[in-house]
């Protein structure tokens, strides 16, 4: 079952001289499996938005239900915290315990399961991220390196094991290596786990490679959700909203005010890489 | 003339207090008036550390540090340092002091004693630099990260520093926040001669840059323009790093026996020089057949 979001608004501060509505009237579904990736400008809604996903914020007006169940009961929160994994920006600002093993149990102790089942939770989740519990479970966590903290902070939420990841940001400040190793965790959890994912990210190259879906978010409503070749094609309107372009998009425009034809949109640079040397070598 | 020398450091070793490990090993470099640099590295390579030793945040362990001539070892030098040495860090959250915009952009100036009138205007101005006039009157805690980090460049601004340190000070932006940030910085430093150091983990924000200083594991591995630094790969890849994805295509292109300039390393450049490749392509085949029959 999916997360369906239905005629969604968020208002922050409703009723008083500071009412800021950040949401207005958002319907889209995320599919089991699916990996939606969630553009718009600074101030559009984005991380309003995600916060929903788990009921961290109710909505003002309209519900979201998680695998059916509406997050504004109070009684199903717990259960769909467990559904759904949220992974905020600089996630690494949240580890506290003296162990990355400590820390990576946290959530799943809360989930109230025995020592045994957490540990084996602990362990498979350091593994999945790359970091093999035998070397990193008894660190402190403070000792990691910036990516090796990221990476451990993302343990910690898998380790419940989420049927959904929404992560925010989840490359934000990392180096070049860091930033790919992130990734391809995020995409082998899609494909190897069915983990649906749904990442807010400012890299249109990012979302472009790697999402199904992209659901553009424009003053707190929703532009568009669409495959990445649809939603690119919207290249003047995304402009327009302050987003960037796919960088193999700006090429093949830039091609085009050079006088080139180029019969169809590229948005990913390997495949614009191909079809180039391809056009060289007809 | 060449010109002077702002930032000095000679052979710096440091290291933190309680850590086993040297956040950096012998690095020498300077920076002079006028230039806008970066300095990229991968996390834990020691750039914010570096930078924090510009304006006496930190003080070396081994080496020296110096400013328009001042060492900043010697505490009477330090507030004179921090005058000319502007720092913006990652963390907006951690830079505003005040609730309102545009009393947190004065904060700065206010404190250095500069009177009402001339704060107005430098509040003003910072705030239009950044894009954020709208919101002078708005509350600080209700922006967003992109927002609050823009007010936190625009209070530096307000300062008229020599040097503008930026410690990946768009990493929390979106591309158009990026764009105007380093729109900004760059033409600070074109139409003011400001100094401006970045330290970056987006390498294409590197481009624009008189040079280029990749730090590796707490050690200066390489220095140069973006051209020389971009071109060599293999030392970018064991430094973690990676080169932007439009000169990655060229060197695939350039692989695949495509004729573009060695020289394009932006989208713009490319393009031209794919579409001038592409241009002369047919003419220049049918030429040589041509040639080959006369013969």
């Amino acid at each position: 079952m999916p997360i369906s979001i239905e005629k969604l608004s968020h208002t922050y501060m409703p009723g008083s001289a500071l009412a800021y509505p950040a949401l207005s009237d958002i319907d889209m579904t995320i599919g089991d499996g699916e990996f939606l990736g969630v553009i718009g400008h600074t101030g559009s809604g984005k991380s309003t938005m995600i916060q929903h996903l788990n009921g961290l914020l109710q909505p003002t007006e309209g519900r979201v239900l998680v695998d059916g169940l509406d997050t504004r009961d109070k009684k199903l929160r717990k259960k769909i915290r467990s559904l759904v994994g949220m992974v905020f920006q600089y996630p690494e600002y949240q580890l506290f315990e003296e162990t990355v093993e400590k820390d990576v149990s946290f959530g799943p102790k809360n989930m109230g399961l025995d020592d045994d089942d957490i540990h084996e939770r602990a362990f498979e989740a350091l593994t999945l991220v790359g970091l093999p519990p035998e070397r990193f479970a008894a660190q402190s966590p403070f000792e990691l390196s910036g990516g090796e903290k990221r990476r451990a902070a993302l343990a910690g939420i898998l380790a419940m094991r989420p049927k959904y990841l929404v992560l925010d940001e989840p490359m934000a400040g990392l180096d070049p290596r860091g930033r790919a190793e992130i990734l391809s965790l995020v995409e082998s959890l899609r494909s190897e786990n069915g983990t649906g994912i749904v990442m807010v990210s400012h890299s249109m190259d990012d979302v472009a490679m790697y999402a199904d879906r992209i659901a553009v978010l424009d003053q707190g409503a929703l532009f568009l959700v669409d495959t990445p070749e649809n939603v690119f094609a919207h290249g003047e309107e995304l402009l327009k909203m302050g987003l960037d372009l796919p960088q193999a998009t700006r090429l093949v425009r830039a091609l085009r005010l050079r006088g080139m034809t180029i019969g169809r949109d590229y948005y990913r640079m390997d495949e614009l890489q191909d079809a180039l040397i391809r056009r060289w070598n007809a | 003339m060449a010109a002077e020398t702002i930032i000095q450091l000679v052979n710096i070793g440091f290291q933190y207090a309680g850590s086993e490990r040297r956040a950096l090993e012998d690095v020498s470099l300077s920076i002079k008036k006028g230039e806008i640099v970066a300095i990229v590295g991968h996390n834990g390579s020691g750039k914010s550390t570096l930078c924090k030793l510009f304006n006496a945040l930190l003080l070396p362990c081994e080496g020296s540090v110096a400013v328009d001539g001042m060492d900043t070892a010697d505490e009477q030098n330090t507030l004179e340092i921090r005058r000319r040495v502007g720092m913006v860090f990652q963390n907006p959250d951690n830079q505003l002091v005040t609730t309102i915009v545009e009393e947190d952009v004065g904060f700065g100036p206010e404190n250095l004693g500069v009177p009402p009138a001339e704060i107005r205007k430098r509040v003003d101005a910072a705030l239009g630099e950044v894009d954020m006039r709208d919101y002078a009157e708005k509350a600080s805690h209700a922006l967003s990260g992109g927002q609050k980090q823009r007010v936190a460049i625009a209070g530096m601004l307000a300062m008229q520093p020599e040097v503008l340190v930026l410690d990946e000070a768009t990493a929390m932006l979106d591309p158009k926040g990026r764009g105007e940030v380093l729109s900004t910085v760059t033409r600070l430093n074109r139409e003011r001669g400001m100094t401006v150091v970045m330290i970056t983990q987006f390498m294409e924000e590197t481009l624009g840059c008189d040079r280029v200083f990749v730090l590796s594991d707490g050690r200066l591995v390489m220095e140069g323009t973006p051209h020389e630094v971009f071109n060599e790969r293999e030392l970018l890849e064991k430094s973690r790093l990676d080169a932007p994805a439009y000169v990655k295509l060229r060197d695939e292109l350039l692989a695949a026996g495509l004729p573009v300039s060695r020289d394009a390393m932006d989208c713009e450049s490319l393009a031209d020089s794919l579409a001038d490749a592409f241009a002369e392509k047919p003419a220049a085949h049918k030429k040589e057949t041509k040639h080959a029959d006369q013969h």
